[in-house]
């Protein structure tokens, strides 16, 4: 591994992805808002919003939710900082995992009903994803022989062509992931009230401003999973994620919440027909490189 | 004058023994507390000092001693004494299956010492390499460690339970029998003596889960008698087959013939069968029964059997044969039945509420992994088994340590009831959150280990569709564990326990086991480089190194690390200013226990439980057709054997 | 404009309204009027809100609920009557379980009268009560209190 050109990723994506995956929340809102023929918020309206949060009174349910929403933050920007840095791709699920297991304590920590039916849900939610990461790693190694995202941005042909059925199982979970309709069982973006905001219900101020910087960090994290699948065809690739992302918002407009036990059986009949049938398939042949 | 080597095997081997001894006969509490602490204190110095001699030593520790016919017919002796007592006992309790199982194991038993008492040879006594090493420390410490907390944890049990006949010292001399028992198997190099201390832990395990002798303990107690008894016979079955090979110029009694043999054709069947030994002292699939019906028992005993012991025995057995399941297609079908119990194991943990019923299902669920990785038996997979082997023994002897000592403080072992505990009992839910971290979390030990068998998997045949069921597999297990992490975190807003003062033993026990959790943890990748590879190195002709696990990712981890301990600091030094709000119950007002007032004045509890999913990952919905499937597995197993398949 | 004004969040309550103030909250929601333009979301969540909507008279039954979810809100927070029940009690006033207007419970920032009030006043009446905010934050960002 380059370590300069790896540090350089991880310093890149630290310092920009916050302000990347915050202006895609803008517009995010915008695209809803126009979908939904209104004029919507400005594009900037996220930044103003964690500015405003910042400067809110300290008050919480438990004072261990400090640490935890710092402890989400922090390791969601790891994460996102080793994959692009080109590490381990195992790593990266795995410290994505320990970063929501922090969101959830938080959720847990406040010991009220709406708060613990959030975490429930998160945890839920974290649940039905980590196969399908696990798989994709799975997947990518099975096809480059590595599980380092330096060695699979090495590949000439675009791992998407071996690996169709991850993506689209991935593209569901993604779904989940950006807190979309039909899977924004635990918390929820823009209007939707239920569960008055679920796993987030007894954040406030400073903490509720980090829960929603880690949530763009992993925004842009996620998106570049996507990405990795066009590996050796970046214009493709950038095309692709920004459609898929489209998708996401107008399936956000078209959608009604699904409960928790739909959105496990829908992701999971997704996951099993669709990534653990391909996965099959390139381990039946072998996988490419052996 | 013996060397060092054989000093330490023989306290190893003598001083629980007599210890147990002197238990049984002195019933004194203080004398108790004393002989308890001494000889824990001689057996953690000589395993130790066993540990770094085999540690210090390039080669694997070979010590022939004399006498080894003398020291045969004794031990068949105890077997016999075994069996008897068993059958004596099924028909005190009328109990068909254990005495016709033992029965046959008696007759077994009989056929090997005088139709085959020609072939037997006991060349080398005992063997001790780092595989073994680390076994013994295991047993050294954790094990001794579980006798220490058992004297505080004993007297607070029949306070609580008043209608059970106190039998310590029967107890206490069980307890350091199966500490005996269990270094014999790992120190031993013929698989005659393995067989006989293999059944010393049957006896012993089916002794200690009928401590009570509450009906229910009793039923538990003889299915877990009957099924580790089929694992004997396998165990038997497997001796006498590998006698019938007659292979020239090898004792493929001794574990180290066995290994360096080179026709691993011939050895499918007596793979087989061993295999269905270890997995019914390892509780796989179908044979989980007996561990879960173990927790009738008072809490030391799970906590050894589930974390240092018996269960450890089993996988111990495997992952010795690793090298054998490496090049047949048993040890493929073996790491399917593995990988099995990990996930279904991991689904039923999800259903459960009971603290001690999770832990054992999780206990399971993580030997399925080390067969798994067994069954795989490359260098990698074996790499992968051990350090799961480490990390498993440490944090889940732990959290049983901690449930049981919780249990008596709230009474109940009920993770609902655990809510806030960190604020009511700050030490044990300390200890209990380290515990739980340490068996799912990343970067600590356990998680490392799966990730290491993630990548071995991938790297041998089929391993791909055991990545699959790992997959799901982890995905319940992040479930069920941090939902119960959550309720040690909550807001209290119960009263104080009565009672939070904790015996010294506990303390001591509890404190040492979450400090070696810790320790193990940040110290895994020097276990793997200075312990871990000389072994492999040992055993595989040109395997040099595990690379792909270390390289590169040490940092990551180690950054990882620093990032927990920063937050944990902050947590203990960091300002905490700022106004804490109540629950938020829609603008109902909450008095301090957390109580609503509703619409007609009253105060009403406001309590969230946690999900369950008894609909998909109950015991009624999972058991049986797991039941069946793991039949057909082991089944599967046997054809490929008999067809002698190699991969 | 500070970061406080562009992003007011509401929770909106209803105390004892007859749902008429409460439809037109929540017209102002909908693409004719569109406050989100504003920055501005319903959040249903004390935690999370800056200003706090009240419709309808407070009775004995909801004044301690009331008092509550002002409490839950961080400062800095602005109160908004809407309506001329919360404003004042209105013809409930004298009701022998009504104890008047919001102001009997809670400090009220902007009174927004109306039966039902329109639309455009309750956004004029959010608009005002975004200055107060401002001002709020201001004198808290200074080291003062309120």
């Amino acid at each position: 591994m380059n370590y300069l050109l790896a540090a350089a990723g991880a310093v890149l994506f630290l310092i920009l992805a916050p302000l990347l995956g915050g202006l895609i929340a803008g517009i995010d809102r915008v695209l809803t808002a126009r979908m939904q023929s209104r004029r919507g918020p400005p594009v900037l309206q996220p930044f103003y919003d964690i500015s405003k949060l910042w400067h809110k009174e300290r008050a919480f349910a438990n004072p261990v939710e400090m640490i935890f929403t710092t402890g989400y933050l922090v390791l969601i920007a790891f994460s996102g900082a080793l994959l692009f840095a080109g590490g381990d791709l195992l790593l990266v699920v795995f410290a994505l995992a320990l970063a929501h297991t922090f969101l959830i304590l938080a959720a847990y920590a406040a010991n009220a009903p709406y708060s613990s039916v959030g975490a429930e849900r998160e945890l839920i939610s974290v649940m039905v994803a980590e196969p399908i990461l696990i798989l994709l790693a799975a997947g990518f190694f099975l096809i480059t022989g590595s599980f380092f995202v330096s060695d699979i941005l090495k590949e000439t042909v675009p791992p998407i062509i071996y690996l169709p059925g991850v993506f689209l199982a991935l593209f569901a979970i993604l779904t989940l992931k950006l807190r979309k309709s039909p899977f924004d069982i635990s918390t929820s973006h823009h209007a939707h009230q239920e569960l008055v905001k679920g796993v987030t219900a007894s954040l406030s101020g400073r903490t509720l401003a980090k829960v929603e910087i880690a949530h763009w960090y992993e925004t842009v994290l996620i998106l570049a999973l996507l990405f990795l699948f066009f590996a050796g065809n970046p214009v493709l690739g950038i095309i692709v994620v920004v459609i898929c992302y489209f998708l996401e918002i107008l399936m956000d407009n078209l959608f009604p919440r699904v409960t928790w036990k739909m959105t496990v059986k829908s992701l999971w009949i997704v996951t099993i027909l669709l990534g653990v049938v391909n996965i099959a398939v390139i381990g039946l042949l072998g996988g490419v490189i052996g | 004058m013996y060397p060092p080597e054989l000093v330490a095997i023989l306290i190893l081997l003598l001083v629980p023994l007599f210890a147990g001894i002197l238990l049984a006969v002195l019933n004194r509490d203080a004398i108790r507390t004393s002989i308890v602490g001494v000889a824990s204190a001689i057996i953690i110095a000589a395993s130790v000092c066993l540990a770094y001699l085999a540690w210090a030593s390039p080669l694997p520790l070979m010590i022939a001693l004399e006498h080894t016919k003398l020291i045969s017919i004794g031990l068949f002796v105890v077997e016999l004494v075994i069996a008897l007592a068993i059958i004596a006992l099924s028909i005190k309790y009328r109990r068909i299956l254990p005495l016709a199982l033992s029965l046959v194991q008696l007759a077994l038993l009989f056929v090997l010492e005088f139709v085959y008492a020609e072939s037997v040879v006991i060349s080398t006594t005992f063997v001790v390499n780092n595989l073994s090493a680390i076994m013994v420390l295991i047993i050294g410490i954790i094990g001794t460690l579980i006798c220490v907390y058992a004297l505080g944890y004993m007297k607070d049990y029949h306070h609580h339970h008043t209608e059970i006949t106190e039998r310590k010292p029967y107890f206490f001399a069980m307890l350091f029998i199966f500490l005996t028992a269990m270094f014999g198997i790992v120190l031993s190099d013929s698989l005659m003596w393995i067989l006989c201390f293999w059944e010393v832990t049957t006896l012993c395990s089916f002794l200690l889960i009928g401590y009570s002798k509450t009906p229910e303990a009793v039923t538990n107690s003889f299915r877990a008698v009957w099924m580790n008894l089929i694992g004997g016979i396998a165990f038997t079955l497997a001796i006498i087959s590998l006698l019938e090979i007659k292979p020239f110029g090898t004792n493929l009694l001794s574990i180290t013939g066995i290994i360096g043999y080179h026709e691993m054709a011939a050895l499918t069947i007596p793979a087989a069968l061993i295999a269905v030994a270890g997995l019914t002292k390892a509780a796989q699939m179908p044979f989980s029964t007996w561990l879960t019906g173990a927790m009738v028992a008072p809490t030391p005993v799970s906590a050894l059997l589930h974390s240092s012991t018996m269960v450890k025995a089993g996988v111990y057995l495997l992952v010795v044969f690793a090298p054998v399941f490496a090049q047949t297609a048993v040890g493929t079908a073996l790491a399917a039945i593995g990988v099995f119990t990990f996930f279904v194991t991991s689904a039923l943990a999800i259903s459960q509420s009971n603290a001690k019923k999770v832990l054992a299902y999780s206990t399971i669920a993580n030997l399925g992994l080390i067969t798994a990785c067994a069954g795989i038996g490359t260098p990698e997979a074996v790499m992968a088994a051990i350090l799961l082997i480490i990390f498993h023994a440490v944090a889940k002897a732990l959290l049983f340590m901690c449930v049981g000592a919780v249990e008596h403080r709230i009474d109940s072992r009920d993770i609902e009831d655990m809510d806030g505990l960190l604020v009511r009992l700050p030490l044990l839910a300390t200890m209990m959150i380290i515990g739980i971290c340490g068996m799912y979390l990343a970067p600590f030990g356990m998680l490392i280990s799966k990730w290491a068998a993630i990548v071995a998997f991938l790297e041998a045949p089929f391993g791909w569709a055991l990545v699959i069921l790992l997959a799901f597999g982890s995905a319940f297990t992040i479930f069920f564990w941090t939902k119960w992490l959550g309720k040690l975190f909550m807001r209290m807003n119960r009263p104080q326990a009565p009672d939070t003062t904790l015996h010294t033993s506990e303390k001591i026990a509890v404190t040492a086991t979450g400090i070696f959790t810790i320790l193990c943890c940040v110290g895994f990748a020097a276990i793997t480089i200075y312990w871990i590879e000389p072994y492999l190195a040992g055993i595989y002709t040109g395997f040099t190194d595990t690379g792909a696990i270390l390289s590169d990712n040490i940092l990551m981890i180690a950054i990882m690390f620093v990032i927990l301990a920063v937050l944990v600091l902050a947590a203990h030094f960091g300002s905490s200013a700022g106004r804490t709000l109540p629950p938020y119950l829609c603008g109902r007002g909450v008095d301090e226990t957390g109580r609503f007032r509703g619409s007609l004045g009253v105060y009403k509890e406001a309590k969230s439980a946690n999900y369950y999913m008894e609909e998909y990952c109950g015991e009624d919905v999972l058991i049986k057709p797991s039941w069946i499937i793991s039949i057909l597995l082991i089944g599967i197993m046997f054809v490929l054997a008999f067809l002698g398949v190699m991969i | 404009m500070s970061s406080a004004g562009k992003s007011p969040w509401l929770l909106h309550y209803n105390a004892s309204s007859c749902n008429g103030c409460d439809i037109e909250i929540l017209a102002a929601l909908t693409p004719l009027y569109d406050v989100e333009r504003f920055g501005i979301i319903n959040t249903g969540n004390p935690a999370h809100a800056d200003i706090f909507v009240v419709t309808g008279s407070v009775n004995e039954q909801n004044k301690e609920v009331l008092k509550n979810l002002y409490d839950q809100i961080p400062e800095p927070k602005v109160v908004v009557a809407v309506g001329i029940c919360a404003s004042s009690g209105g013809v409930f006033r004298d009701c022998y379980n009504v104890s008047g207007g919001v102001d009997t419970i809670i400090p009220v920032d902007v009174y927004v009268p109306g039966c039902s009030v329109r639309p455009e006043a309750l956004i004029e009446g959010v608009v005002k009560a975004i200055g107060v905010l401002e001002q709020k934050r201001a004198v808290l960002d200074n080291g003062g209190s309120l």
